[in-house]
């Protein structure tokens, strides 16, 4: 049942992800779809997926677009302030992008597999 | 109605194309300073000090501007490989169409049908006076609301086991991002408190002791910028510098206000405001949506009441805060056509609605901005050769009164101030002293004496911004050879340039058939006659 929700979910995800592409060459009719497809695959990487897996603990009580966006608030703030601090500790912004959403998905996926809140 | 707020956010603010060999969609020097600074945490890597050039050359200065939206859109520069100016405009438009979104949702946890006819209004963001935090550079604040938003939906499930932590997040992430809109929203939560207890008729402990929890997160995750804050910002513009229970004017200051919608969506938006008032008070409760469009409304006429700029900012998210009473009026409308409307058709009215309001209020800009190729590839040649230590002074230019783009050389920068180029050219004198100002952006400068202690350059500098400058003792000098607005003030800097080559001293070191670059090879040296020269 759990690995059946979450596929659900991943698909979803896909789902939106294209459709976010095809949003993206309809605005921006001049500009070549890698260009969006990779600013879309940032903002998945940097937002959307970090904040989706953690925000997953509260699957039974929230729905996909609640999680969702309380996901990408959740993510931003999280690479936003955890950046702003390991600048200030030594390390150049250059590798932030890599090391906390990496972070922030191990601890989503931890989320993943103990199933989330048992709260109904 | 994701894609529809896009396309009216940045389609035609970035010609239809994500990347742009100069920067578009800067149109003030607010939006300018969130590029300098922006490209600045790029290329060193940290927050730590501010940019040595805006604190007139000191190293040590505590960089003391709100974090979080430059890390974020310096980490989706990263990511996304464009460059820094291109992603940080993207950004905001997005996060502000994300925000309508959490407006949806925090609007359909009150009826669903409302929200699907709200979500219409949402384009007012993109449209007239409202576009101005995007386009005037309101950047933090379009972020800050965005979390204000998040917070307000969190809020809303408080109750779930471990939320508080989620808010704790979300509220450090507002006072990160732009403080008055975590004062704004600790204000709401004691409203909020105060008409729970109100209509309970008891005090609810354990919400209490789970915003308790979200404030200790809040607090630890904030402690140390609030330290830098305190000593900084806030003493700079705190309390102290606002006159309570006086009526601010907008001079100087571009905002929006309710007769941006027009008067039908006014009367809408007032007819809404009724009905959610008399449903709340028949109901003894005030839901969460309601409550936010009431307050946030009220926060935007803080002016009456000494709070000038920061409720003029507030009035830009008014398309979102309000969105409900609109929806809840034309709701009703429906509902005397079909008693019971399905889902289907009240999705395809707000649909009909948002493409005809947009419709009827959208307007192209058809502009770049600020920065033309010309001026952006000057100041980029100038960052890139010349020595990190020169003083850099411009003469007139049609856009340098917008003069953070002055900085985007990063060197120090000084430039020609209008009043005194024109009486120059009136009394037809080449002088050597210029009316100046001195690109000094931070005017406490505080560095760190210890953790807690904290001294400041500018009791020690006796430096102000604007003096009459002598031009001789700087390295480089810019000049425009056109103007649209002055004709005259580039021809007089036609004369500056010749009188300056023939000195001896200077040389052209740059020129792109708008702006010249020239290089003083003997500052302190005679560029102009210490007489200056009378012009025929």
């Amino acid at each position: 049942m759990q690995a059946k929700d979450i596929k659900k979910e991943l698909v979803s995800l896909t789902i939106l992800f294209v459709a976010l592409v095809i949003i993206g060459k309809i605005v921006f009719y001049q500009e070549a779809i890698f260009v969006i497809a990779r600013f879309i695959a940032a903002f998945y990487w940097l937002l959307i997926l970090p904040g989706f897996f953690l925000m997953y603990y509260w699957k039974e009580r929230l729905g996909f677009l609640e999680r969702l966006l309380l996901g990408v608030a959740l993510g931003a703030s999280i690479l936003g302030i955890s950046s702003y601090y390991l600048g200030l500790l030594g390390l150049h912004i250059k590798y932030h992008y890599m090391v906390i959403p990496s972070v922030m998905l191990i601890i989503g996926l931890a989320i993943v597999l103990r199933g989330g809140s048992k709260e109904k | 109605m994701f894609g529809i707020l896009l396309w009216a956010g940045i389609a035609d603010l970035y010609n239809y194309k994500i990347i742009h060999s100069s920067p578009w969609g800067y149109f003030a020097s607010d939006s300018v300073h969130n590029l300098y600074l922006n490209q600045n945490l790029y290329e060193v890597g940290n927050w730590k000090y501010s940019p040595s050039y805006i604190v007139a050359g000191y190293q040590d200065v505590i960089n003391y501007v709100l974090p979080v939206m430059p890390h974020l859109n310096v980490n989706f520069a990263y990511a996304s490989g464009l460059q820094v100016y291109d992603s940080l405009i993207l950004l905001v438009v997005v996060l502000a169409c994300l925000a309508g979104l959490l407006t949806y949702l925090i609007v359909k946890d009150y009826n669903i049908y409302v929200a699907y006819i709200s979500t219409s209004l949402f384009v007012f963001l993109f449209i007239g006076n409202f576009y101005v935090a995007i386009t005037w550079g309101q950047l933090f604040f379009v972020a800050g609301s965005f979390f204000l938003l998040a917070s307000v939906l969190a809020l809303r499930y408080l109750h779930l086991k471990n939320m508080p932590l989620v808010l704790g997040i979300l509220v450090a992430a507002i006072f990160f991002t732009h403080t008055s809109e975590f004062f704004f929203f600790v204000g709401f939560i004691v409203v909020y408190l105060v008409l729970e207890w109100l209509s309970q008729k008891k005090i609810n402990l354990t919400t209490i002791k789970k915003l308790a929890y979200s404030a200790i997160i809040m607090i630890g995750v904030s402690s140390y910028y609030m330290v830098i804050f305190k000593n900084t910002y806030f003493r700079a513009f705190g309390p102290s510098s606002y006159k309570l229970f006086t009526v601010v004017s907008k001079a100087g200051f571009r905002t929006a206000g309710l007769s941006d919608f027009g008067t039908l969506v006014i009367a809408i938006l007032l007819i809404g405001m009724a009905l959610a008032l008399y449903l709340s008070l028949r109901q003894k409760h005030i839901h969460l949506a309601v409550l936010v469009g009431l307050y946030m409304l009220g926060i935007g006429f803080l002016n009456f009441v000494g709070i000038g700029n920061r409720a003029f900012q507030t009035r830009f998210f008014w398309p979102l805060y309000l969105s409900i009473f609109f929806g809840l009026t034309l709701y009703q409308v429906l509902r005397l056509v079909a008693k019971e409307p399905k889902a289907i058709f009240v999705s395809a009215v707000s649909i009909v609605l948002l493409l005809t309001l947009t419709y009827a209020y959208y307007h192209k800009i058809g502009s770049q901005g600020l920065l033309n190729q010309y001026h952006w590839d000057s100041f980029q040649w100038l960052k890139q050769n010349t020595e990190r230590q020169a003083k850099i002074y411009f003469f007139y230019g049609d856009t340098y009164d917008q003069n953070a783009q002055l900085l985007i050389p990063a060197r120090l920068t000084t430039y020609a101030l209008e009043d005194g180029l024109v009486k120059n050219v009136q009394d037809r004198m080449l002088p050597r002293k210029f009316h100046s100002r001195f690109m000094l952006l931070d005017i406490s400068m505080m560095y760190r004496k210890s953790f807690f202690s904290f001294g400041y350059h500018s009791t020690e500098l006796n430096i102000t911004p604007i003096f009459d400058a002598d031009v001789c003792n700087y390295d480089y000098f810019v000049l425009d050879m056109e103007s649209m607005y002055a004709p005259v003030l580039a021809q007089y800097n036609a004369v500056i340039r010749k009188v300056m080559l023939d000195s001896g001293y200077v040389q052209e070191a740059y020129s792109n058939g708008l702006v010249n670059i020239l290089k003083n090879n003997n500052p302190g040296g005679d560029c102009i006659p210490k007489e200056g020269v009378k012009l025929s």
